[in-house]
């Protein structure tokens, strides 16, 4: 280990602290300006790297920085790994491919309609309500449909609920070990009755793609096929529905914004982007260092863990001018919500056209919808919405 | 001009593909970009600046 003096900045972070993820960015910021990477001393000990350009460096650099020893502080409850991201070369490009076949921009824009019709079905089941939680009737419920089409598993709503929450627990209620633990086991255990009926029965879903798959001329191990399920889900769901329920609340905020997407839609795929970049829904993935080094003059140990801020790389003044301000159209957006480098997300393509699908289609219905009351940013909290203008809203700006 | 790609550097994130759709396009089973113009003419240069601009890998180059 290098030497650690305690950083005053960063030394007593606790990133999951509730209060501080309601407003992470003051504290990014901080950390940008005066420890851009700056030793934490929680969970075992971490770098946090906050800057843009260190960001960059170390996502670029995989050889130096290794995903194979987990990409998440503190580790996941989870024992197997979270695949192909924890896969390090030569292994992880083999692993990436076999998706990525299916996740393509054109392969995507394929399931088009099926999104389409997906999230009518949804709108139409709240469409007469006065008032509803758009998190959970819809943000949540539209990529749990979509990841389960994939998937192809069948099943009603209560179960799409289920795994939604299974997927939830682990990803953002990381305080409590033990419900993340359950929640986990669950997902495996459902994983666990669900393949070998589908290795009887292979169809041309996800599953059955990952059961015919061969890398190097081998076919995948059940505990690869396993992993591969686990994180399908833990990164297809929240971080999708995180972004939908920021991107109604941001228009909700700005009339100006509501007019301009309704006159011209295409530029709703502008409005995603600025909306990943402002609440990146990762905002942070963990590296460890392969041998001693460096990062922006700090010295690194070979072993230390790294964590890059997703979130504070994609505020950051040097990169992008006026950072914590919503402009339509920014350019250029070079956000790293996605990630970047050889890890970078499988399932951008598809994430973007679901949340596209979703905005495009609630507007269309709701174009006057409201956000009733005051509600928190930057969570996967409840979103009350009146659907109508008639209907009594006391919307915040 | 000629506009290029880097491929060991492009892992397919297509912000190109949004920016500058008359230069790159995605083709039929590819994750990576296809270069359909990469002869730039001086009226397409800010255009095709834009799009080396946009790419979060830096995979792009436009040289004289
Ligand atoms: S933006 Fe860059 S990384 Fe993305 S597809 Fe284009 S060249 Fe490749």
């Amino acid at each position: 280990m290098s030497e650690k003096k305690k950083c005053p900045i960063t030394h007593g972070w606790q990133p999951y602290d509730p209060e501080f993820r309601k407003d992470p960015f003051p504290t990014y910021k901080e950390f940008r300006q005066q420890c851009p990477v700056g030793r934490v001393e929680a969970h075992d000990g971490f770098w946090a790297v906050s800057r843009y350009e260190d960001v960059f460096e170390v996502a670029r650099d995989a050889e130096t920085f290794c995903s194979g020893q987990g990409i998440a502080i503190p580790p996941m409850e989870y024992d197997g790994r979270a695949l192909p991201m924890e896969a390090d070369a030569p292994e992880h490009f083999g692993l990436r491919q076999i998706l990525a076949h299916e996740l393509t921009p054109r392969a995507v824009m394929a399931r088009e309609e099926m999104l389409r019709v997906s999230a009518q079905k949804l709108l139409a089941k709240i469409a007469d309500k006065d008032e509803v939680d758009i998190s959970e009737e819809y943000a949540k419920l539209l990529p749990t449909t979509v990841i389960c089409q994939l998937l192809d598993i069948e099943g009603d709503e209560a179960q799409l609920q289920e795994l939604q929450e299974w997927t939830e627990e682990i990803v953002y209620e990381r305080k409590d070990h033990n419900s993340a633990r359950q929640a986990s086991d669950n997902i495996v255990a459902f994983f666990n009755e669900l393949i070998p009926q589908r290795r009887e029965n292979l169809g041309d879903d996800f599953i059955s793609t990952l059961l015919k798959a061969e890398v190097n001329g081998q076919p995948l191990s059940d505990q690869d096929i396993m992993d591969f399920c686990w994180f399908l889900l833990i990164a297809g769901l929240d971080n999708t529905a995180f972004t939908i329920r920021n991107l109604l609340l941001q228009i909700s905020n700005s009339e100006e914004l509501r007019q301009e997407l309704i006159a011209d839609p295409d530029k709703i795929s502008d409005a995603i982007e600025e909306v990943l970049r402002l609440y990146s829904p990762v905002w942070g993935i963990a590296r460890t260092a392969t041998k001693d080094t460096e990062i922006n003059g700090q010295a690194i140990a070979a072993g230390d863990k790294v964590m890059m801020l997703f979130a504070s790389a994609d505020r950051d003044e040097e990169e992008f001018p006026e950072p914590d301000k919503f402009v339509l159209g920014r350019t250029p957006n070079r956000h790293m919500a996605f990630g970047m480098g050889a890890h970078r997300c499988l399932g951008s393509h598809l994430a973007r056209l679901e949340i596209k699908v979703a905005v495009e289609e609630f507007l269309q219905l709701f174009p006057d919808y409201q956000v009733v009351g005051d509600v928190d940013w930057n969570t996967m909290g409840p979103l009350p919405i009146a659907l109508s203008a008639t209907a009594e809203s006391t919307a915040t700006a | 001009m000629k506009l290029t790609v880097d491929w060991d550097i492009c892992q397919g994130h297509g912000r190109c593909v949004m920016v500058a759709p008359e230069f790159f396009d995605f083709k039929e089973g590819e994750d990576k970009p296809t270069v359909i113009v990469s002869d730039i003419s001086e009226a397409q240069k800010s255009l095709a600046q834009r799009a080396c601009r946009s790419c979060p890998e830096r995979a792009l180059l436009l040289q004289e």
